[in-house]
């Protein structure tokens, strides 16, 4: 199995409908030849045959609206957008409907405001202004409730073919719950929204799916307005542009950076989770918003082959909010007293950090779970005890021990419009969890804020046309994608084992329980890792075909940029607040720290600020005397 | 510590291989309560410790399906397959065209469940969710609901690998989407006769695909009962009435 050059893979079969145009590279560089459809200079050597003239043939793909991303956000925003009447081509790194957090394929708890009544809206959104800890943009946030109530997340869900929860008499809970809620909080809890259903009927509806295709950059047009996507065709290897107007980033959170235990990553989303968008994001200028806001929650420790993900294999409790310090004492009785103050997982995570922090954490640094009961809900009984007997024989004990893992982040552009998501960056718009990771919205967050960025890019392919394609700026991103195979001499440092290092010396000072010499010292290391290792980073597999190498290789040069943008913001928020905890400053100070943090990549160097929260709707007063305070101390 | 597993390993880059191969690999064993180790702890620890293979994962937690394969001869989920110390064999799963090593392209047969309509149709857009009996809802319907598209059951399937009805038969997967519209009281298509118009009277309950489901879905007693449905409905080929 020789090693082969990038050069000598120059296959271009074209497939796919809607126009389609090849362009062409050669040596990488801008002078095009060939122009046919279908192939063109097909030079298949492998093993390193006569190198065929530095020429790589790039296929372009061309569509109305471009979405990156096949998750719940993605999803969405195709549907809306083909609504609209726009041609869609949804580009994912991993297989379709099966990747990202939302190819868990569980059937996610959400909690809707699909039934309320529209004018209740804006209070709802207040609300949710202090269950996010003051740290939401609120034009935005009264926007996304009105996308919430919209997109109808349960009752879409069940037309597409999910069936939601149903309660031991057969009835529905939306139903149940419906009857139960009252105006002042006009949310309706459900379960059983599985991302899947959407993936098929986006797939039915027109979409064109460009799955294994991993997104390198954004592409602009010389005005500096969005072009299209640079990416590789994992599955073969070969380079591909998507040519469009208007390009949604819906590429989920970054937690694979979240440290390695030797099996898998401190977190119990997917590996897909490299923060490959945020990375776009900020190479394409964009100050960041709220970067240092990894959002925990308790998993499983045990099986060790799995991961500790809650809704396979793991433990999660119909009481969430309970857990057991390592004396067994209950530590969060707060929360289940007094619910309107404190229900937020903002708080329980504080709370549990509190105890692992002040030393009543158990051996490998987590709580207790009690699983007491289990049995009498289905819902929490089959990924625990049902799955644990069946598909591993093992029986699950009365106090399971649960480590804090991350499972979603926050950080997104720090400008985004209220209205229409669209980035700065004319036509590159943003669909995702944000803002509302810590409070239990987030699939809700992820609809919303699709539902929003879908019509809008859809409308602006109609009156704007597509961008030109700069082709330096291609080979520039080609180039630097390839060369990763060219990196074979003995100081190569396999990207697989980069990725491992870049994950530890994030999680050495990002851990959620930070300080500034911890946190300095992951942006020293993934600086050091950026400038002296990276230029070295090369691939254990040489063959273009599923590189499993590349593509990590790809993602960890995005994880170096997101780490330290992360950390940057870590620094100066100089207190505890949401997701983020400091043994440094362990109180939540309102006074000082009503402000959202913004980080940026200027010229290669890095800047940092805090920016007080904007507040047309809940003033900054009532926001500093209404969020609770409960920080580690 | 003197236990090990020993993993035998397909291997095939099509881009450069002739033909594919099988590499052996010493892994240590690790303990744990359960003590077992899982499929993917084993890929794992070659992929990082000894040399790259190509597989794929997601969620290492049995949800996404991505990692759907054959070990010892049994199709199922790396990462939900437990071994004991000894000698285990890694192959892609059965029937599938190979793109590298143990990843395969599953993307035609997915079209198959795609193409079954597998949302509710209705002819008004639902507004309410209706009543759905509590045990049809989690011995069956959650289970559907679960179905990771790891085509497990294909690659396991009688009436496909060894009757090879390809061309007539839907297959076990994508007829559980069918099911799961034919016991939700929302649609309103008739999806017993999609059901007979899909192969369903090809299958010849063997019962591998319920035994290698990884959600639990009691496949092959679903397409039993819409066997008996689609027979009563006058809808039984009458070649396969003996
Ligand atoms: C175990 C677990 C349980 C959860 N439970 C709940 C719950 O009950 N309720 C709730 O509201 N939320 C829940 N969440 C959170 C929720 O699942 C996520 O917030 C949501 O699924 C995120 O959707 P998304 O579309 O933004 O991102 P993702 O689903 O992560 O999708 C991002 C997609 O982008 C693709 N991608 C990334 N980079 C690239 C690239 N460079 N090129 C091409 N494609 C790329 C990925 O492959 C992926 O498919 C849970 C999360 C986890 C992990
Ligand atoms: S029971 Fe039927 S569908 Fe299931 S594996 Fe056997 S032949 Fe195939
Ligand atoms: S029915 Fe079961 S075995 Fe078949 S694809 Fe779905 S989860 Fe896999
Ligand atoms: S890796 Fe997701 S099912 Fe195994």
């Amino acid at each position: 199995m020789g090693n082969i050059s990038r050069r000598t893979f120059l296959a271009s079969g074209v497939a796919g409908a809607g126009a389609i145009a090849l362009g062409s590279l050669a040596g990488c560089s801008p002078s095009s030849t060939g122009s046919s459809a279908t192939t063109s200079e097909v030079g298949g050597q492998r093993g390193g045959g006569a190198a065929t003239s530095h020429t790589q043939n790039v296929v372009v793909h061309e569509a109305d609206v471009i979405v990156v991303g096949s998750g719940i956000a993605g999803l969405t925003a195709a549907r809306r957008a083909i609504d609209e009447g726009a041609t869609v081509a949804i580009i994912d790194k991993g297989p379709y409907g099966h990747s990202g957090a939302s190819g868990h394929n569980w059937g996610h708890s959400v909690a809707t405001v699909e039934y309320a009544d529209p004018a209740s809206l804006p209070a709802f959104a207040a609300g949710l202004l202090f269950v996010g800890d003051g740290m939401v943009d609120q034009n935005y946030m009264l926007n996304l409730a009105t996308a919430w109530h919209d997109v109808r997340p349960m009752l879409t869900s069940v037309q597409l073919g999910s069936v939601t929860e149903h309660n031991k008499e057969g009835v529905s809970c939306s139903v149940v719950n419906q009857a139960n809620s009252v105006p002042e909080n006009p949310t309706v809890q459900d379960a059983g929204l599985f991302p899947r259903v959407f993936a098929r009927q986006v797939k039915r509806a027109g979409a064109q799916i460009y799955d294994y295709t991993y997104a390198l950059d954004v592409l602009k047009d010389p005005d500096g307005a969005t072009a299209g996507i640079a990416a590789i065709n994992l599955k073969t290897g070969e380079p591909v542009v998507f040519r469009s107007r208007a390009v949604i980033l819906a590429t989920g959170s970054f937690v694979w950076l979240c440290g390695w235990n030797g099996m898998t990553p401190y977190s119990h989303s997917s590996a897909d989770c490299t923060g490959d968008g945020a990375a776009m994001f900020i190479r394409a200028g964009l100050p960041m918003r709220d970067m240092e806001e990894i959002c925990q929650d308790n998993g499983q420790w045990y099986p060790t082959g799995t991961r500790q993900c809650m809704t396979g294999m793991g433990v999660e409790l119909p009481d969430h909010y309970r857990g057991f310090n390592n004396n067994y004492e209950s530590f969060s009785d707060i929360i289940t007293e007094n619910p309107a103050a404190y229900m937020n997982q903002g708080t329980y995570m504080r709370l549990t950090l509190r105890e692992i922090w002040q030393g009543r954490g158990t051996e490998h640094g987590g709580i207790w779970a009690l699983t007491d009961d289990l049995e009498n809900e289905e819902r929490y009984y089959r990924p625990a005890k049902w799955n644990m007997k069946r598909i591993f024989d093992y029986d699950l004990p009365q106090y399971v021990e649960l480590v804090p893992q991350a499972w979603e982040t926050a950080g997104r552009p720090f400008n985004i419009d209220p209205q229409t998501c669209e980035t700065e960056v004319s036509g590159l718009f943003y669909a995702g969890g944000a803002p509302t990771v810590w409070n239990g919205f987030v699939v809700a967050s992820c609809m919303g804020s699709a539902w929003m960025a879908g019509k809008a890019a859809a409308d602006l392919t109609r009156t704007d046309e597509r961008g030109v394609i700069d082709w330096n700026q291609v080979s520039d991103i080609f180039n630097e994608a390839y060369s990763y195979f060219d990196n074979t001499g003995d100081d190569a440092i396999r990207s697989r084992k980069l990725m491992r290092n870049v994950q530890n010396a994030f999680w050495d000072g990002m851990y959620f329980l930070r300080d500034e010499e911890g946190i300095q010292g992951t942006i020293d290391e993934l600086t050091r890792i950026q400038n002296e290792d990276l230029p070295h980073m090369g691939l254990g597999d040489h063959t273009p075909q599923f590189n499993m190498d590349w593509r990590n290789a790809l993602e960890t040069r995005n994880m170096v940029t997101v780490g330290i943008a992360a950390a940057q913001a870590a620094l100066i928020r100089r207190e505890t607040r949401g997701a983020h905890c400091r043994t440094d400053y362990p109180k939540v100070d309102n006074e000082n720290y009503m402000v959202n943090t913004k980080v940026a990549l200027k010229d290669g160097s890095w800047e940092s600020e805090l920016v007080p929260v904007d507040d047309p709707l809940v003033s900054r007063e009532d926001l500093i005397a209404g969020i609770a305070t409960v920080g580690i101390d | 510590m003197a236990d090990s597993i020993t993993a035998k390993i397909f291997r095939y880059d099509p881009t450069v291989d002739e033909e594919p191969y099988y590499s052996t690999y010493e892994v240590p064993w690790v303990e744990d309560p359960t003590n077992k180790m899982t499929g993917m702890q084993v890929l794992q620890y070659i992929h990082e410790e000894i040399e790259p293979i190509a597989y794929d994962y997601s969620c290492i937690s049995g949800l996404c399906g991505r990692c759907s394969m054959v070990i010892d001869g049994i199709p199922g989920l790396a990462c939900w397959t437990t071994l004991e110390p000894g000698t285990h064999t890694f192959e892609p799963l059965t029937g599938f065209p190979v793109i590298k090593d143990l990843v395969v392209d599953r993307s035609a047969i997915k079209e198959r469940f795609t193409d079954t309509e597998p949302y509710n149709k209705t002819v008004n857009p639902i507004s309410e969710i209706k009543d759905i009996d509590y045990d049809l809802y989690w011995e069956t319907l959650e289970r559907i609901n679960m179905c990771r598209e790891c085509m497990s059951c294909y690659a396991s399937c009688q009436a496909l690998q060894m009757n090879n009805a390809w061309e007539k038969y839907i297959g076990p997967g994508a007829m559980m989407t069918i099911a799961q519209r034919y016991y939700d009281p929302h649609d309103e298509a008739n999806r017993v006769e999609q059901a007979a118009f899909a192969g369903v009277f090809e299958c010849i309950q063997c019962g591998n695909c319920t035994n290698v489901c990884p959600a639990g879905i009691p496949v092959a007693e679903t397409i039993a009962v819409l066997q008996k449905e689609a027979e009563a409905a006058g809808l039984k080929p009458e070649a396969k009435s003996e």
